[in-house]
């Protein structure tokens, strides 16, 4: 009798401690996975960020060259003030939201372009040190931010297989994670956006 | 005869052994969807001569040991297709260049051909965007490369970058120094020639008060005991050639392979 309570008891421990590890390895690594996103958005907005840093100093550089473009340096800033604004906490990233930055930043992207082939048309401003420092630093960040994103659908890639596979897509619901959102390669993913000077 | 035919197996088995091994890398895919090759310099295209790649390991080498900076030297035939900072980004993440603390550089050649130009890219691990930053590797790229690469002077162009890179990040000069001086001139180099004089007269200083010391306590003239100093010097630094002729063997080994750096896309390149 005692021998089979004991086994009972032994039992039931062990499937307690199995469904445990179970509940609390997938909990911990959607955890895991769900932190290494939003880390991941972070360093997606950064370069985003880095690059709307750079634009100022560059419409001022840009001013003193080309006075008939102001036309096309106001567009840059109102482009500019238009991303800028548009800032997504990494625990609101949906559908919606994410569309909306991704718009933000492609219309900063064009009027960029746009800027860039202008720009052509000044060989003294091309010429300029500080313009050539400056056109540096918008490659290096350009490049950044498509490292930044593929390394950021990378890691959602990794989070949806996690949460959509079996048996975590019954746990996910439970502990309220959902599958999240990737760029779209409006950009061209495979190149970054070549800024052309 | 039956060594004879055991050493003919032998010879087969590591001839084989070479052609696969030579064959690990497919050159119709880029690098980074393949595995990592653990040596810091890859002339795939064949951009120099043997002579000129080893002197550069060499000096690569040396450098991961000292300072953990990995700086990989790689060429290709073939960007497929992609931007030439992109495909020397996904190749020092992919394959991981550089120490824990991602201080790795991809120093990506793909030489100039018939049909289009050449592109070189320096790009530059998360640990050392603040040491070299964009416009500093653009500037390496302008000033020290692609002039030399122009004349057709390639290993001057890699040789010039690569000294400037690994001086940077081993802060021998800051970039702001690097940045004014610009196109390389030689106005910092008498410094080491400083602080060897310094050594020297020290050494010899010390050598001087040491060689009084024993003449007076032994009542030998004071020459005579500076030559027995010598003497009994030249044993311990007959140690000290030991050691680094020990050092020097560890250098011929190389290099102990990529150690889990990443890259945020900082860097610049340019075309020639």
């Amino acid at each position: 009798m005692t021998k089979k309570k004991w086994i009972t008891i032994g039992v039931i421990a062990l499937v307690a401690i199995v469904l445990y590890q179970v509940f609390a390895g997938s909990y911990n690594k959607m955890v895991k996975g769900d932190q290494n996103v939003k880390e991941q958005w972070a360093n997606v907005e950064t370069a985003y960020q880095r690059r709307a840093d750079l634009i100022p100093n560059l419409v001022n550089t840009v001013k003193g060259y080309a006075e008939h473009e102001k036309e096309t340096l106001r567009e840059v800033m109102e482009a500019r003030s238009k991303a800028t604004s548009v800032n997504i906490d990494a625990k609101d990233l949906n559908a919606n939201s994410f569309a909306q930055f991704q718009e933000a930043q492609s219309g900063l992207t064009s009027a960029l372009s746009k800027l860039m082939v202008v720009m052509e048309r000044y060989p003294d401003l091309k010429a300029n040190q500080n313009f050539m420092e400056l056109q540096a630093q918008l490659e290096g960040t350009e490049n950044r931010i498509a490292v930044e994103r593929r390394k950021f659908n990378e890691t959602v890639k990794a989070f949806n297989q996690t949460v959509l596979g079996f048996p975590n897509n019954m746990l996910a619901n439970m502990y309220g994670f959902e599958e999240k959102e990737f760029f779209k390669s409006e950009e061209g993913a495979q190149t970054a956006p070549k800024v052309e000077f | 005869m039956k060594y004879h035919s055991v050493r003919i197996f032998l010879i087969a088995i590591f001839s084989f052994g070479w052609g696969f091994l030579a064959k690990a890398i497919d050159f119709e895919k880029p690098l980074f969807e393949q595995k990592s090759v653990q040596t810091l310099v890859q002339d795939y295209a064949g951009f120099l001569t043997k002579e000129q790649n080893e002197k550069i390991e060499a000096k690569l080498n040396q450098l991961s040991r000292e300072n953990s900076v990995q700086i990989l030297f790689v060429t290709v035939n073939n960007l497929f297709g992609y931007d030439k900072n992109d495909y020397a980004a996904r190749l020092g993440i992919a394959w991981k260049v550089g120490s824990k603390e991602n201080n790795g550089i991809v120093f990506l050649i793909k030489p100039k051909q018939a049909d289009s130009k050449g592109e070189v890219s320096i790009q530059v691990g998360y640990g050392l965007e603040d040491v070299i930053p964009d416009a500093i590797a653009k500037r390496i790229v302008e000033a020290e490369v692609i002039p030399e690469f122009k004349k057709g002077k390639n290993f001057k162009g890699v040789d010039n970058a690569l000294n400037v890179l690994i001086d940077i990040s081993k802060g021998k000069y800051s970039s702001e120094k690097y940045m004014q001086r610009t196109g390389g001139d030689n106005s910092g180099q008498w410094i080491p020639l400083i602080f060897i004089g310094f050594f020297l007269i020290l050494f010899f200083v010390l050598r001087i008060k040491s060689a009084q010391r024993y003449s007076i306590g032994h009542h030998v003239p004071f020459w005579v005991a500076m030559s027995m100093m010598g003497s009994s010097h030249s044993g311990s630094s007959g140690g000290f050639g030991n050691f680094s002729s020990g050092s020097g063997s560890f250098g011929g080994g190389g290099f102990g392979g990529f150690g889990g750096g990443s890259f945020g896309g900082g860097g610049a390149g340019g075309s020639w």
